[in-house]
């Protein structure tokens, strides 16, 4: 098992329970969610209503935003560890971002530009995730690590929910203004990043100052603890149904007015944002990986109670609850979880292939889902992946020994 | 020291923003000037749309002998027949909104519909029936793809007959409804109970005859998209596909099914409005750009496309007696 720095080191810059440089990476997470939020939430609106593109232009669009932060979470994790620079590699990423607000504001107008800076965005997203949460685990106890991880998880969120909500307040009151938008979202960014660059130390709370090499990099990963820990996340992910195919399974089978959607959405984040920090404290109490599959329980009761004819609208806040503990009791708890496993040197690396495993599986799982849904019916397909999910939260029971 | 440079870019950057969105509500939703007060005076080749000028953002227009007219309405999608207006209002928050109005601009129904934007809108030639089609996003189960939502509305008492796919369709006989079923781009056969529309079901876009007494399709051709019927009821303008998301005008003759084209080549993407038995209207959008345009064109295939506005779109002629040759 590796340990974490000792106490001594840190514990005099405690706040709430939970390192000083957690909280900061929380307030930067924060405002650069509700600059990313802001953005994800009208982008529909901007392509089809504001450029006019067609909705096959607008599926690339969409397919390339869910996508492509894919693609170099391996690297700028890997490039974090190497040099030890995590802050300046998620600072990196972050810059990208809200660099790509501003092209958005200046450039937006034309379809290729639109591809282009998408990409930028994603991007920077891409980069920023790894280095960050291996902040996060730097900078806690082994204690209170899924703590930690909570606290960031729901700051981050309370700018997700903020995000639309400003984003809409601001067509309301500039109809088809979308360069508010852009240029709002460009400044929050800016500020986040800010919070990053001034306050975050570059160095503080890190195992060992020395460049990591390949061969201690791969050793580090490819150990059996952390390698079933990825397998076991990654095939509990290839069975996760994305909220947006809930929340439209829900709003059809409780017959909600369509207004009801985004309001889903809303629910979910406010959920998961109040119980985060509550079920993370549990799971350090009580043994992360049991909170871990419990959420998975709740997901799985989710699936069930879609699958059965039970109706009235007062059992929304009961989906939402359970969607929102879902995630809380999973979400950072598996980061802490594997924080735990990987030796601080090459924690980005091994994150960033964890979240890169975990997005594949849970693409598939769309992809499969569709497929199901397609050939017989969206009964039998929830019905699949409730089944497959039990006999996960079954087999999978032990957990896995650090 | 490093709280005060801190403190210097974020505040830099409020005042920055704050600037730039107050400037922009300052801006934001002048009113124009309302000269178009009532749609019953307007004469036959008046033609109505929705500005897309700067400065009257959204209002419903009436082209009169090439003189602008503005009215108060707002609106995304409009069309106009027999004295009735349907109005299609993008809302951030509801959805979109479809209006009635008689020709005098008062509201006669509203009803708010699932969807995210307005894409088609119609009247029925004797005024007792609107269509519109929104886009839905999430319908199937990719998040990312867009579907539509389509349905018919009773002028008269403003019920909708619901979601069109739930109704049976056949082809040859045998039918053919499936989850994956769209249907968009309503145009109706005035003092009857059908209409024609396009029905999409695995890859293909046919065109069907709908029937809202059997609240049943039934397949006609393939290959036709967002028809519109003429005026005399033979012909129906529609979008042929030349590859995927890029579409021309063409005809169809219902008597023989055969197709023809017109002397516009570029790639269209509406639902095209028939001025009278001869010529066409169309939005034309600039490539890469938001700017709409509105074009006329002869159905015959002969002469040549001719602009009718800059800074327009939703072409709707003012046709004031019902089903007229």
């Amino acid at each position: 098992m590796y340990q974490v720095e000792s106490s001594s080191q840190i514990g005099k810059l405690r706040l709430a329970g939970v390192h000083r440089t957690v909280l900061l990476l929380g307030l930067t997470s924060f405002f650069t969610d509700i600059s990313s939020e802001m953005v994800a939430a009208t982008l529909p609106l901007y392509a089809l209503f504001g450029l006019g593109l067609a909705p096959l232009q607008f599926g690339l669009l969409d397919g390339l935003y869910q996508g492509s932060s894919a693609l170099v979470k391996l690297a700028s994790g890997f490039a974090a560890d190497r040099w030890q620079r995590h802050r300046d590699v998620a600072a990196l990423g972050y810059g990208l971002s809200a660099l790509a607000k501003l092209g958005l504001l200046l450039l937006g107008g034309v379809w290729s530009s639109l591809i282009a800076l998408t990409l930028l965005d994603r991007i920077g997203k891409g980069i920023r995730t790894a280095p960050r949460d291996a902040l996060i685990a730097a900078n806690s106890q082994p204690e209170t690590m899924a703590g930690s991880f909570s606290v960031h998880r729901a700051m981050d969120t309370a700018g997700a929910m903020i995000g639309p909500l400003m984003a809409f307040g601001l067509l309301a009151l500039a109809p088809q203004r979308f360069d508010l938008i852009f240029a709002v979202g460009f400044g929050f960014g800016i500020i986040g990043l800010a919070v990053l660059l001034f306050f975050v130390p570059r160095r503080e709370g890190e195992g060992t100052r020395r460049p990591v090499s390949w061969s201690e990099a791969w050793r580090g990963i490819s150990q059996p603890g952390f390698g079933k820990l990825v397998l076991l996340a990654g095939l509990l992910a290839l069975f996760t149904l994305s909220d947006g195919f809930i929340y439209l399974q829900l709003q059809r089978k409780l017959e909600l007015p369509p207004i009801v959607l985004p309001l889903l959405a809303v629910g979910t984040a406010l959920a998961y944002m109040l119980l985060a920090l509550p079920l993370g404290r549990l799971a350090d109490r009580r043994g992360r990986w049991g909170i871990f599959l419990a959420g998975y329980a709740l997901l799985l009761l989710v699936y069930g109670a879609l699958l059965l004819p039970v109706k009235g609208w007062p059992l929304v806040f009961m989906y939402l609850l359970a969607l929102g503990a879902f995630y809380a009791a999973t979400d950072g708890v598996l980061m802490a979880q594997a924080s735990i496993h990987l030796p601080s040197e090459i924690r980005a690396s091994g994150l960033a292939l964890l979240t890169t495993v975990t997005s594949l599986a849970r693409f598939a799982a769309s992809l499969g889902f569709g497929a199901l849904w397609t050939w017989s019916s969206p009964s039998v397909a929830l019905t699949v992946f409730a089944v497959a999910l039990l006999l996960c939260l079954l087999l999978f029971r032990k957990g896995v020994k650090p | 020291m490093r709280l005060w440079a801190f403190a210097a870019v974020v505040g830099l950057t409020l005042f920055g923003m704050g600037w730039y969105v107050l400037k922009a509500i300052r801006g934001a939703n002048p009113n124009p000037t309302v000269e178009l007060t009532a749609l019953k005076r307007l004469p036959k080749s008046a033609l109505l749309v929705v500005s897309q000028q700067e400065d009257s953002q959204r209002h419903v227009q009436a082209l009169v002998q090439g003189k602008r007219q503005t009215g108060a309405l707002e609106c995304d999608r409009l069309h106009y027949r027999a004295g009735i207006m349907v109005c299609l209002k993008n809302s951030s928050f509801t959805g979109v909104r479809l209006s009635l109005f008689d020709a005098s601009f008062k509201l006669l129904h509203k009803l708010d519909l699932v969807g995210i934007f307005a894409s088609r809108a119609r009247v029925s030639g004797d005024g007792r029936y609107a269509a519109a089609t929104v886009f839905v996003q999430g319908h199937s189960y990719a998040d990312s793809t867009f579907s539509t939502y389509t349905t018919i509305v009773e002028v008269a008492s403003g019920k909708s007959l619901g979601n069109l796919e739930s109704w049976s369709a056949s082809k040859d006989g045998s039918s053919i409804k499936a989850a994956d079923a769209n249907i968009w781009g309503i145009t109706f056969v005035p003092q009857s109970e059908r209409f024609y529309a396009t029905y999409s079901t695995k890859g293909k876009r046919y065109l069907v005859q709908g029937n809202t007494e059997g609240r049943s399709f039934k397949v006609i051709h393939e290959g036709v998209e967002c028809p519109s019927l003429s005026p005399d009821g033979k012909r129906i303008a529609f979008k042929k596909s030349t590859r995927p998301g890029a579409w021309q005008i063409a005809l169809l003759d219902l008597a023989t099914l055969q197709e023809s084209r017109t002397a516009e080549n570029r790639f269209i993407d509406d639902q095209i409005e028939w001025l009278d038995n001869t010529h066409l209207a169309y939005e034309l959008r600039l490539p890469d750009s938001p700017k709409v345009q509105v074009w006329s064109v002869r159905a015959d295939g002969s002469g040549q496309p001719k602009l009718l506005l800059l800074e327009g779109s939703s072409p709707s002629g003012v046709e004031s007696v019902v089903g007229s040759r």
